[in-house]
């Protein structure tokens, strides 16, 4: 049994918590809406309001260019920057407007089986780059077995962890290893060195394959002509009997049945192991819940994951928002945006759209964050958890200076380079689609009316915290003080600078 | 993404208010500023012992990946060197091809520079370093080494146990206690405390913006009011009830509080200092504004950096016109980590601080001594350390790991002979000046039976 919030225990705060873990900038609005949901229709109905939700992510067509048949290389423009900066852009889209549980989900396996653009970029294989994230979101409410099946087939994650390199001449166990330890089973998962190495066996001759367009001899880039396949040549597979995880599977001849079969029928015993169910709900439930999970309810729903659900992420994730365990007080308000999470909770706090693509990737790369990129095949230090490694230093300077690309109307603070895009960043101009009356009714910025307005800053940016009123008194003091030179709607623009700026913004 | 510019006039903003405002700052904040060309050092130790005066340097250098320590420190003629050649056809390096060093060791022809530091008596290299009960996991042993503990506990990384013991008291934690030119706060610098010694990749970033870049508010406005009044409401606010909301504040006050000195020392010192022979590299540029911190005095004992890449799976190498092994990616890196190393002794030396200063470089975990079929090597375990500077004493420390068939480990990795925590222990009892026990507690030993390797005079 797992104990579960009853519908008589339901409050705002319930409603506030889930809503900051499952949707990216949870906003005032949204908490009351899922708060009435639980008020009138129970917890589990609020809960399904958000997992039961369908996306239908064909609204977020990838670009025209993506499969590279308008230009020769590099994108729409010719310049690979210009086309990783749209790339992004794409993506932070569908994270700041898509279902939110279905992009907070995206963004979960994004991290989780990442892809890097060293080995892609430089042959210009954007094609595997969109093919790999439309597989992470088609499974972000989907199948994680299913999902992990595809990755072993995406051209980008033979690129990233060499497997399309991987043959019987040509033994090399990355991506065995990576299956094993941070894609399935995790660290202690209960493998020996022995399976990695007859896993890493099990999955030799999967290939990527480039023919050239006969047409464009150069152009190595076109839709139909970067498949993945299985060789026709017998030699590179280790064919030979191999037990992997205590299970021996045979020797292959020619003619027995489908080889390219073989390393999924090792996937589908990796599946067979207990920590297949446990390493992914350890892994959620520090995303979306607390740097140290449960070990009695991880165990319970890794089993009901596995056994019970065969994979599907609805029922699972569920099950972690009906429990209370989730709810505990000591979860609450007690991590750490990442930088998806932050950017994404300035444009919902501020009412506006992504700033332009040659100013999404910078942002979000001097916040920690170029999804193309990860720093490791482990994927962005601490997505999951406390996330303390967002807040270092530099990063705390930028996250306060962000909302000035809006409420200054600034890029002053984006390093200048002069390779980023094909235009010089000083060229661009600062978005201008932020206003005030968006977010906080007229005559509250009347300053007679300083206590409401604030009040309402209070509300609008901190749903779940409230100032002190010694932390007003600063406030009004510099509102009348050291504002005193700057009409009206500065001083509002600076009061919400200060909000975005405090480590409460950061949290969630 | 491409080479950042030191400088722009957007950048930097006019001077007047920011300077003005900063001297009332480092004044009310009780910094001591030392003589810099007649201008104010912002860095400057505050008292003695710090590494501003005449304390001890450390420079860490992680080279993440897991360095193939075989083709960096090459076993090219002891008894079982048969079989380096025997398990890497393609990849083995020749005797005559080493730099060489002793003992049937030579280093990968592309560390001349460490080569000379040798000549020099200035490099131990410590051999066969590792764990008992490797694991061959990059992040799990990643974790192992920055946290000091077995298990790769994330709580709190080795450094920052070092920094939460030097600034003893809450209230006298200085970020500058130590500088990583990282993105990310890593967890080596971690502290328990929930304080943050400061990192920092791009200086021009570090700073909270100023008014005066704004198109719509006021030029003449000092603008550092909305950071004074953020300073204050931080100050106000009740600590105590959430741990992770304390470290947010605390993370975001030392940053308001380091960046006035940044960005002064950005304004005092030449972006063309010091003199740029150092690679045009990433670990090149760090250690360039390293050796542009440590010029001015800065009071950081600890550097921290990082050098990527080193996870050789596929085309480790590249023959050259010869038809040997001597070029490619792993070729690349160490030159390059040379070169930074060599630039930095060199401009240790002409400041007249290379005594003070201690280099360590690590990985976390070494290579196979078997190369697999992809011109590559997968993950091994034990490996080589270098640790320079002019106090080191030097020579070869641990014993070589024996490459014989029956004492391989994991898929023929090395066994280690070493343990990476003797290296720690002798780096903060005998150069960073704790008592033992004080170390022990750091790293989390038992110091008797991590005995100190006694490179360090």
């Amino acid at each position: 049994m797992i104990s579960n919030l009853t519908n008589f225990e339901w409050n705002y705060d319930h409603a506030a918590h889930l809503a900051s873990r499952c949707i990216m900038g949870a906003t005032r609005d949204e908490v009351s809406a899922l708060f009435d949901i639980g008020r009138t229709q129970g917890v589990e109905a609020a809960v399904d309001s958000l997992v039961g939700r369908a996306e239908d992510w064909g609204n977020f067509p990838f670009p025209d260019w993506w499969d590279g048949k308008e230009i020769s290389a590099g994108g729409p423009t010719g310049s690979i920057n210009d086309s990783e900066s749209r790339f992004v852009h794409w993506y932070l889209e569908q994270l700041h407007v898509a279902n939110p549980l279905g992009a907070k989900m995206f963004k979960f396996f994004v991290d989780h089986v990442p892809i890097s653009k060293k080995p892609l970029l430089h042959q210009n294989k954007w094609i595997y780059f969109f093919q790999h994230f439309d597989l992470c979101r088609k499974h972000s409410l989907g199948n994680f077995k299913e999902l992990i099946h595809g990755v072993s087939w995406s051209g980008g994650m033979m690129w990233t962890l060499d497997l399309k390199s991987n043959s019987r001449p040509r033994l090399n166990e990355n991506f065995g290893r990576e299956l094993l330890e941070l894609f399935t089973l995790g660290v202690n998962g209960g493998y020996t060195e022995e399976d990695v190495l007859n896993t890493a066996k099990a999955f030799t001759g999967r290939r990527t394959e480039a023919k050239h367009p006969e047409d464009h001899p150069y152009t190595p880039y076109l839709d139909d002509t970067y498949s993945v396949k299985f060789p026709e040549k017998f030699y590179l597979i280790d064919t030979a009997e191999k037990t992997i995880l205590g299970k021996t599977f045979p020797k292959i001849s020619p003619g027995q049945g489908d080889v390219s079969e073989h390393g999924s029928a090792v996937m589908d015993h990796i599946f067979e192991q207990p920590a297949s169910g446990t390493y992914l709900v350890w892994k959620l439930w520090r995303y979306f819940v607390a740097p140290e999970p449960p070990e009695e309810l991880v165990a319970k729903l890794g089993n009901r994951f596995k056994n019970s659900y065969d994979f599907e992420i609805r029922p699972l994730l569920k099950d972690i928002f009906m429990s209370r365990a989730f709810y505990d007080t000591k979860n609450r308000g007690n991590q750490i945006k990442d930088a998806a999470d932050f950017m994404v909770s300035c444009l919902k706090n501020l009412k506006v759209s992504e700033p332009e693509p040659a100013l999404t990737w910078p942002a979000l790369y001097f916040l920690g964050y170029d999804p193309m990129d990860p720093p490791s095949i482990a994927g962005w230090a601490e997505p999951e958890g406390v996330g303390n490694s967002w807040l270092g230093l530099e990063k705390a300077l930028f996250r306060s200076n962000l909302p000035s690309l809006w409420l200054q109307e600034t890029i002053g603070f984006l390093p200048v380079y002069d390779d980023l895009t094909s235009r010089s960043i000083r060229d661009i101009d600062p978005p201008g689609d932020f206003e005030i009356k968006n977010i906080i009714p007229a005559h509250l910025q009347e300053p007679e009316n300083l206590d409401l307005l604030i009040d309402e800053l209070n509300d609008h940016f901190l749903p779940f915290h409230r100032i002190s009123s010694k932390q007003r008194a600063v406030l009004i003091e510099g509102y009348e003080k050291d504002f005193r030179q700057l009409n009206v709607e500065t001083r509002v623009r600076e009061l919400i600078r200060i909000f975005m700026a405090l480590p409460e913004f950061q949290l969630q | 993404m491409g080479a950042q510019k030191e400088s722009t006039d957007i950048q930097n903003p006019p001077r007047g208010i920011g300077r003005r405002s900063f001297l009332k700052k480092s004044i009310a904040a009780g910094f001591a500023g030392g003589g810099l060309n007649g201008v104010l050092a912002p860095f400057a130790a505050a008292s003695d012992g710090d590494a501003g005066s005449d304390g001890p340097i450390l420079l860490v250098i992680y080279q993440e990946g897991g360095n193939d320590s075989l083709n960096t420190v090459i076993p090219h003629s002891r008894e079982d060197s048969t079989l380096y050649y025997r398990d890497r056809p393609k990849l083995a390096i020749r005797e005559e091809e080493t730099l060489m060093l002793q003992d049937g060791l030579g280093l990968h022809p592309s560390l001349g520079a460490l080569q000379g530091l040798w000549d020099s008596g200035d490099l131990a290299i410590v051999n066969g370093v590792g764990q008992p009960s490797p694991n061959l996991s990059h992040f799990k042993l990643r974790n192992v080494w920055a946290s000091s503990s077995l298990d790769g506990d994330t709580g709190s990384g080795w450094l920052g146990r070092y920094f939460d013991h030097k600034c003893s008291s809450e209230d006298s934690f200085d970020p500058f206690v130590g500088l990583e030119t990282l993105t990310s706060a890593g967890l080596s610098f971690r502290t328990q405390s929930s304080n943050t010694a400061v990192t920092m990749k791009n200086p021009d970033l570090f700073k909270y913006l100023a008014a005066n870049d704004s198109h719509i508010l006021l030029p003449e406005i000092d603008n550092e009011f909305s950071e004074q009044i953020l300073r204050k409401m931080n100050d106000l606010a009740t600590t105590g009830t959430r741990p992770v909301l304390d470290y947010a504040r605390n993370s975001i006050q030392a940053a308001f509080k380091s960046a006035g000195e940044i960005q002064e020392f950005l304004r005092n010192t030449k972006a063309s200092f010091p003199p740029n022979n150092f690679p045009n590299s990433i670990v090149g540029r760090d250690l360039r504004n390293i050796a542009r911190y440590i010029d001015t005095g800065s009071r950081s004992s600890v550097y921290f950096t990082v050098q990527k890449g080193y996870d050789s799976h596929t085309s480790q190498f590249v023959n050259n016109a010869s038809g040997r092994p001597l070029l490619g990616s792993h070729a690349n890196l160490l030159s390059d980590l040379d070169s930074a190393i060599g630039a930095f002794s060199t401009e240790m030396k002409r400041q007249g601080k290379w005594d003070r200063v201690v280099i360590m470089t690590y990985s976390e975990f070494s290579r196979r001594i078997t190369e697999n079929g992809t011109d590559g090597t997968d993950h091994g375990a034990a490996g080589s350390m270098f640790v320079l500077g002019g106090g080191v004493k030097s020579g070869l420390y641990g014993q070589f790991p024996s490459l014989s068939d029956d004492d391989r480990i994991l898929n023929n990795s090395m066994d280690s002979t070493t343990d990476f925590r003797q290296v720690y222990r002798t780096i903060l009892e005998s150069f960073m000046n704790l008592s033992a026990s004080d170390a022990a507690s750091i790293l989390r030993i038992d110091a008797q039976n991590f005995p100190n390797l006694d490179f360090l005079t």
